[in-house]
């Protein structure tokens, strides 16, 4: 095996280790770790199951859940938007309640409904481990925007592409041309 | 999550800044947004309602490109695909007296990887910290906040406006740097006169005769 070839599997590898711990190390705080306790006055970020797990720790506090709204529902009288979370996984359903939706100044309803990922911070209230009434006070609302970026950041990409004359298959043709040479010289 | 938009405007800022010739530039590019690749896998996750990959894959995947060691092992992966050395650092870039001491860095895919890597984790953590915040020394570390400044909600577009300007005016310095090009040189698209001086990948060796 020459030394360029050597080198790319040694950074395979290393890759595949790292994400092999990565994988390992998130199950185990999912399943096992402990609950966050550095809250510094902001909002931290907890998943459904970590909500559920140590719901109790957790009320009262400000945290950012990441959830993808379900039913999600408009009460004009009260101003009022309510949308629901479930875990299908570990059986977890969270049902969240903005008050005073009209202000959020940020997104509509529709904008919500449309996410796939919703940050919302300040879990006030845990009923039962496993059902979870919660009220926000902020809601951050990413997928449309998410999405937009994506576009735009490849159109960006492709401009770029065309501006600079960049080819790639010339690359390839370099990277493999450089490989054959290298052989040879190995050969040689 | 400042978006893709922001961190390519960035990097566009960074390459100009440095004189970064075409090659250097994408790959700079690129890392700029590698630390969000593994994003995709989440949304398609979330997309399907799959709980265990969001919970077990997904999640760790994408908290674990957030660090140092994450941008490192990506570009790593990447830069497998390219070749080791750009054979450019001798063209375009402004690093003054030190171009020749650090050419046979700034020269590689895997540096410039890494480079826009660290500047998406640097940009990502202006914000408040959304899903988890920006771990930098994760798996070593994974205390909250260590490194966010907690400047702006994620999902808008505060960064863009804030960075558009800059990214127009690096635009503008491109575009002068390509006419005075164009009229000195006769070329059509952005290069650097001494491209035309400078060794052709054959000359290199890169390809065998």
């Amino acid at each position: 095996m020459d030394r360029p070839t050597k080198t790319r599997l040694a950074k395979v590898i290393f890759f595949a280790g790292f994400v092999a711990c990565i994988l390992a190390i998130g199950v185990w705080n999912a399943n096992y770790g402990n609950a966050p306790t550095k809250w510094d006055g902001k909002p931290y970020t907890v998943s459904p199951l970590m909500l559920s797990r140590y719901a109790a720790t957790l009320e009262g506090k400000q945290v950012a859940l990441v959830v993808a709204p379900r039913d999600v529902s408009y009460n004009a009288s009260t101003d009022t938007l309510s949308f629901v979370d479930v875990d299908t996984t570990h059986g977890i359903s969270i049902s969240i309640i903005y008050p005073n939706w009209s202000k959020n100044g940020l997104y509509t309803v529709n904008d919500i409904a449309s996410s796939a990922q919703l940050a919302v911070e300040g879990i006030s209230h845990v009923a039962t481990s496993n059902t979870i009434v919660a009220t926000a006070v902020h809601v951050v609302g990413e997928e449309t925007v998410y999405w937009c970026s994506i576009v735009g950041g490849f159109a960006m990409l492709a401009v770029l592409f065309w501006y600079f004359r960049l080819d790639l298959r010339r690359l390839r043709f370099v990277l493999k041309a450089r490989h054959s040479q290298e052989g040879e010289e190995t050969h040689a | 999550m400042p978006d893709w938009l922001a961190h390519l405007m960035l990097g566009f800022i960074i390459g100009t800044a440095l004189r970064m010739p075409g090659k250097n530039r994408f790959f700079l590019l690129l890392g700029s947004i590698m630390p969000d690749l593994v994003r995709f896998f989440g949304i398609a996750f979330t997309y399907f309602n799959w709980s265990f990959g969001i919970t077990y894959l997904s999640n760790p995947l994408n908290t674990s490109s957030h660090s140092v060691l994450g941008v490192l092992a990506y570009a790593l992966l990447l830069s497998v695909f390219f070749p080791s050395t750009l054979g450019t650092a001798s063209t375009t870039w402004n690093l003054g007296g030190a171009r020749d001491k650090w050419r046979w860095l700034v020269d590689r895919p895997l540096f410039l990887l890494v480079f826009g890597g660290l500047l998406h984790l640097l940009l990502d953590s202006i914000m408040w910290p959304y899903a988890g915040g920006i771990d930098w020394l994760y798996p070593l570390s994974t205390a909250p906040f260590i490194w966010s400044f907690g400047l702006m909600w994620p999902g808008t577009f505060v960064v863009d406006w804030i960075l558009f300007p800059f990214f127009l005016a690096a635009v503008i310095v491109e575009l002068a740097l390509w006419e005075r090009r164009r009229s000195s040189g006769g070329k059509s698209f952005p290069q650097n006169p001494k491209w035309k001086s400078s060794k052709s990948i054959k000359d290199q060796g890169l390809i065998g005769s």
